[in-house]
């Protein structure tokens, strides 16, 4: 479910006053992004589930600190981040993916897109963790500038020239699988 | 990225970098360049694959059940640390006023001179001297600290 910014910022007021149907709402509208976001730097499904589910129960019991509900977003993001490198702290360790374990996607061309996601989620897997949440978090619907540039501590009038950078890097990495892409659409 | 000398704009130009001359010029190209046509469908492949994201599953009621736990623990918690400072402070005082001045009247008293003069309340010192040995007051200070962080271990593990 996509998220718009009002909704949010309505489902957190309510879920302030403890409204626990708000809260399930906001897990439901957020929960994709946050998971998207730190597959792509532990790229284990299992372990992304569980820093997930870590990342909304930190944000549930700090939610009465949200002064600016239209910076939740970028909050979570941030706090998402930071449970990442808390556990790599923790566990000093970082682990590969099998691609086998990416949930295939449903209908007649399933393979054929599953075949294209693999490339491109292994191109984005082997760049830095600082790019891949750039690039999820900037093509996420509804993120603004101003918004990726705070979670990523750079200036929102920047935002595109990092981000243009990080297109360059992806699409080198992504060099020599061009016509499998454009053949598997 | 192709051979065409225009393919370095393609980011750009999805990324409304280019300004408003560029990109005119860009698009003239793009109407009769079928390479950068290819390489912008590329993009847009690339682009939507960047904008999916993933689905963890069902995790609503198990953060929510989680939250719940949590806030019920709070406060136990907080009452368990207060009562555990409290024990401490007062293994810490007992210590401060009995069983230190003892140790620097005996024996590094004598090897360093060291006098000290607490000015205790009579009572309170009477008290104090009641007891019959500072090793006693350490034992005491000792199995308070010790009950202290056994109960805390057992409330944490709950």
């Amino acid at each position: 479910m996509k998220a718009g910014k009002h909704a949010i910022i309505e489902l957190v007021k309510r879920s302030q006053r403890g409204d626990e149907q708000a809260m399930s709402e906001l897990i439901t509208m957020l929960k994709g992004l946050i998971y998207t976001i730190i597959f792509r730097m532990v790229k284990d499904p299992e372990l992304s589930k569980d820093l997930t589910q870590d990342t909304f129960i930190r944000f549930f019991l700090k939610i009465q600190k949200i002064k600016y509900p239209e910076q939740t977003r970028a909050w979570i993001c941030k706090m998402a981040r930071n449970i990442v490198y808390d556990y790599y702290r923790k566990a000093k360790k970082h682990e590969t993916v099998s691609f086998e374990e990416i949930p295939e996607p449903k209908g007649v061309s399933g393979l054929e897109k599953r075949h294209k996601k693999m490339i491109i989620q292994d191109a984005l897997a082997r760049l830095t963790e600082r790019d891949q949440m750039l690039l999820t978090m900037a093509y996420y619907e509804g993120f603004s500038l101003s918004e990726v540039g705070d979670v990523m501590k750079i200036p929102a009038k920047n935002v595109k020239v990092y981000l243009h950078r990080a297109r360059l890097r992806l699409r080198k990495e992504l060099e020599g699988h061009k016509n499998e892409l454009l053949s598997t659409r | 990225m192709n051979s065409c000398p225009h393919a370095k704009n393609i980011i750009a130009y999805r990324l409304g970098l280019l300004n408003k001359g560029e990109r005119q010029k860009f698009e003239a190209h793009l109407e009769q360049c079928s390479a950068c046509q290819q390489e912008i469908r590329l993009e847009s492949i690339i682009e939507q694959e960047l904008a999916t994201v993933s689905d963890p599953g069902q995790i609503e009621q198990y953060v929510l059940a989680a939250v719940r736990l949590r806030k019920c623990a709070a406060p136990r918690l907080s009452w368990l640390y207060i009562i555990r400072m409290g024990v401490y402070a007062l293994a810490m005082i007992t210590c401060a006023l009995v069983f230190i001045p003892w140790l620097l009247e005996f024996p590094l008293a004598n090897l360093f001179d060291i006098k000290i003069n607490l000015n205790l309340p009579a009572q309170l010192y009477a008290f104090l001297e009641g007891f019959s040995s500072p090793f006693v007051i350490l034992a005491i200070g000792l199995i308070l600290i010790a009950a202290s962080s056994i109960y805390s271990y057992i409330a944490l593990r709950e």
